[in-house]
């Protein structure tokens, strides 16, 4: 079922695009990231809008929860008002798991692509479709510069951009998370805001991990990722354009005064959803400027109070 | 779900719902992590070699060398396998000596890389050979195949696409050839010049003392599978469907002959006749020198044949892997004919698919395969009968 639906697809798309271009396993895998990543486009923007509107909606749920905590009904239909759906919280994590068995599939895909050993180049005769000549694909170039695409990257520059790709790709997907709260502690904005708690770890641990990995994953499957990461990058910026009242707060990270994205993020937020109908769609660069100049400021301020 | 729940537990219920993924998905990393450790990538069926009574096996962890007369293991390589490096490649076993290439380990964490070394073992009485010399410095990728000795001098192609020149006695590298893609053939030698093949359908003709090329010439598919080389012309088989004759002299073509599928295996050369096989299971025997096809057997329900022709006396036999049906059930075939006329001798199944051509010691055919009850087999030529219970390297056992 697997080898069916997911590898043996794979492979044949790995092949009849590297004879499409010219015998170019890099191009080949080049242009494949890029069709998965136009395939998947609509699931993966659906899903970065709704996890960002769900980041927007965060200080009305805490209102809502906070106001109607011995009532889940009323909490329930409140709920339902805003349009908000528990279960739609988990789609910030989807793009990912969704990549998953891709790049499981595609792992298996080029090394079998490859024929790294005769074992493997069988096993792509028994699965290479009948409308490819393989014999004459063969053998698969498998080096480009210094790089071999079936072994990983002796020289570490591979797993270098995977992890600086991957934390770009990261930081541009992930909701923005709403405004901190100074005056509590790090348990109580958890436990009101676990999604941001979760958000902000896997900012910094989903690169750490992607990179580490690919310091021994075949060299091919690093360019998927960083190619794959640099979509997403574009991705990203391009929902932010077209979700102004998201852009705000991510840039937005000073505390307001008001509850943990409570008040503060609530005033900034409508401010640039009532932007003029022709500036719809851009960063409001004047208010949220404003608010992270001043939050800079501020936040100086009590770092020196801190050091006297 | 969580309309019964209070705003506590409504809050507890999120939490776990946007945890859950994130768990989820870390394990599902952990699984992918552990399966890139290179398996996939490192795994290919046994190698055999042998002289006399004894064979010698490249079976993954290690190498084991078996009497086949006593049936018993004498000897396994390295005392204590090291499951990140993988043998696979069949030993060359000569001048007292035998020489082994492996699969490469895995470099460390922050250095990625194979290192691939080549071993020197003594070869002399039983218990763990002695490492005459080992080199990790002249490949970069895996030793796919058989390395071969020439007096003083041994001869291996390598992944990374050379053929080395390493001298037998301190492991010095002697000089090295440059081919456009791997080689996983092993090379052959006759009157001072080397023969290699190539994946890049291309069969090069090097000088064996220098290594300096003679002549090449270039085919319409990858040759994996070593040559067969006599007095005037070498054989060798194509991915494009053709059993090809080349003047070791001049390195032009004399003449080729299609066949049914891959020829995968490599052509066996005796008495005159050239014996070969396809991957669509066809069977052959064609004319040296004029290229005539003696016989031709098709349909043979054999499978595929990887393995090239074993000769012996007046039988030619042909080893498969049935490739049919669940991969837990498939199974194997030996098939001895007629080597005058291509009839039936016998025909025997067996445990498990045979990627390795078998080889002839103690006046039986033996032959490795990945079975569970064993790896080392052995036949008699007769009947096609198995001979005694199956061989298992005592590492393995443990394993």
């Amino acid at each position: 079922m697997w080898d069916t639906l997911i590898i043996n697809p794979m492979i044949n798309a790995l092949l009849w695009l590297y004879d499409f271009l010219g015998n170019n396993f890099f191009l080949a895998i080049a242009v494949f990231t890029i069709v998965i990543r136009l395939a998947t486009l609509p699931t993966q923007l659906r899903q970065q809008r709704t996890s960002m509107k769900m980041q927007t909606m965060q200080p009305q749920i805490q209102e809502i929860q906070k106001k109607y905590r011995d009532n889940p009904q009323k909490m329930q239909e409140e709920f339902k008002k805003i349009g908000y759906n528990p279960a739609e919280s988990l789609a910030g994590c989807l793009p990912l798991l969704l990549q998953m068995p891709i790049l499981i599939g595609l792992y298996q895909a080029i090394l079998i692509v490859l024929g790294s050993t005769p074992q493997s180049l069988l096993e792509l005769s028994g699965r290479a479709y009948g409308m490819i000549d393989l014999a004459a694909l063969l053998p698969i170039t498998n080096k480009v510069g210094w790089l071999n695409l079936a072994q990983p990257d002796p020289l570490l520059i591979l797993p270098a951009l995977v992890l600086v790709s991957s934390y770009f790709s990261q930081k541009v997907l992930t909701p923005p998370t709403p405004a901190k709260d100074k005056n509590k502690s790090k348990k109580q904005q958890q436990e009101e805001n676990p999604m941001a708690g979760v958000t902000q770890s896997m900012q910094y641990t989903m690169p750490i991990m992607f990179g580490v990995m690919s310091l021994q994953f075949p060299a091919g499957l690093s360019i998927y990722w960083i190619l794959t990461s640099l979509i997403g990058v574009v991705m990203g910026y391009y929902v932010r354009k077209q979700m102004p009242g998201v852009a705000g707060p991510a840039i937005a990270s000073a505390p307001t005064g008001a509850s943990a994205g409570g008040k503060g993020y609530q005033e900034a937020a409508p401010a640039s959803q009532e932007a003029p109908a022709g500036k719809a769609g851009r960063l409001e660069p004047g208010p949220t400027r404003a608010v992270k100049s001043g939050g800079g400021a501020q936040s100086k301020r009590k770092r020196r109070s801190a050091k006297r | 779900m969580t309309r019964c729940l209070d705003g506590d537990s409504l809050l507890y219920t999120e939490k776990r719902l946007i945890r859950q993924p994130a768990i989820i998905f870390f394990l599902i990393a952990a699984v992918v992590l552990s399966a890139c450790s290179g398996l996939i990538a490192n795994a290919n069926w046994p190698g055999l070699s042998a002289q006399d009574n004894v064979v010698y096996v490249a079976y993954g962890p290690g190498v084991a060398a078996f009497d086949i007369a006593e049936g018993r293991e004498l000897w396994s390589f390295p005392a204590e396998p090291n499951a990140r490096v993988g043998f696979y490649a069949a030993p060359s076993v000569g001048e007292g000596r035998i020489i082994l290439g492996d699969y490469g380990a895995p470099g460390s964490f922050f250095s990625p890389g194979v290192v691939v070394t080549l071993y020197a073992l003594a070869a002399d009485g039983s218990g763990s050979p002695g490492i005459l010399w080992s080199n990790n410095s002249v490949a970069r990728d895996r030793i796919v195949a058989a390395p071969l000795q020439v007096e003083d001098t041994v001869f291996v192609g390598t992944a990374d696409n050379y053929v080395l020149a390493i001298d037998a006695t301190n492991g010095a590298e002697l000089w090295r050839f440059e081919a456009e893609h791997s080689i996983w053939a092993q090379p052959v030698y006759q009157d001072g010049v080397l023969y290699v093949v190539s994946l890049d359908k291309t069969l090069y003709a090097l000088d064996a003392a220098t290594g300096d090329l003679q002549w090449d010439l270039s085919f319409g598919g990858s040759i994996i599978n070593k040559p067969a080389v006599g007095p005037d012309l070498l054989y060798l088989g194509t991915f494009d469907n053709k059993l090809h004759a080349v003047d070791v002299a001049s390195g032009a073509e004399r003449w080729s002959v299609d066949t049914g599928g891959w020829a995968w295996s490599g052509p066996t050369l005796a008495d005159g006749v050239v014996y070969a096989a396809d991957l669509a299971g066809n069977l052959y025997a064609v004319d040296a020198e004029s290229g005539d096809v003696i016989w031709r057997q098709e349909e043979t329900g054999l499978g595929e044949v990887q393995a090239s022709p074993v000769v012996v006396d007046d039988l030619v036999i042909f080893a498969a892997a049935d490739n049919s049906g669940d991969e837990e059930t498939r199974q194997g075939t030996l098939l001895a004919l007629n080597a005058q006329d291509g009839s039936e001798v016998w025909r025997e199944r067996t445990p498990a698919r045979i990627f390795t051509t078998p080889v002839v010691a103690n006046d039986a055919l033996v032959v490795v395969m990945n079975a569970t009850n064993g790896l080392v087999f052995v036949y008699d030529l007769e009947s096609g009968r198995q001979v005694g219970a199956p061989l298992m390297p005592a590492a393995a056992q443990q394993q």
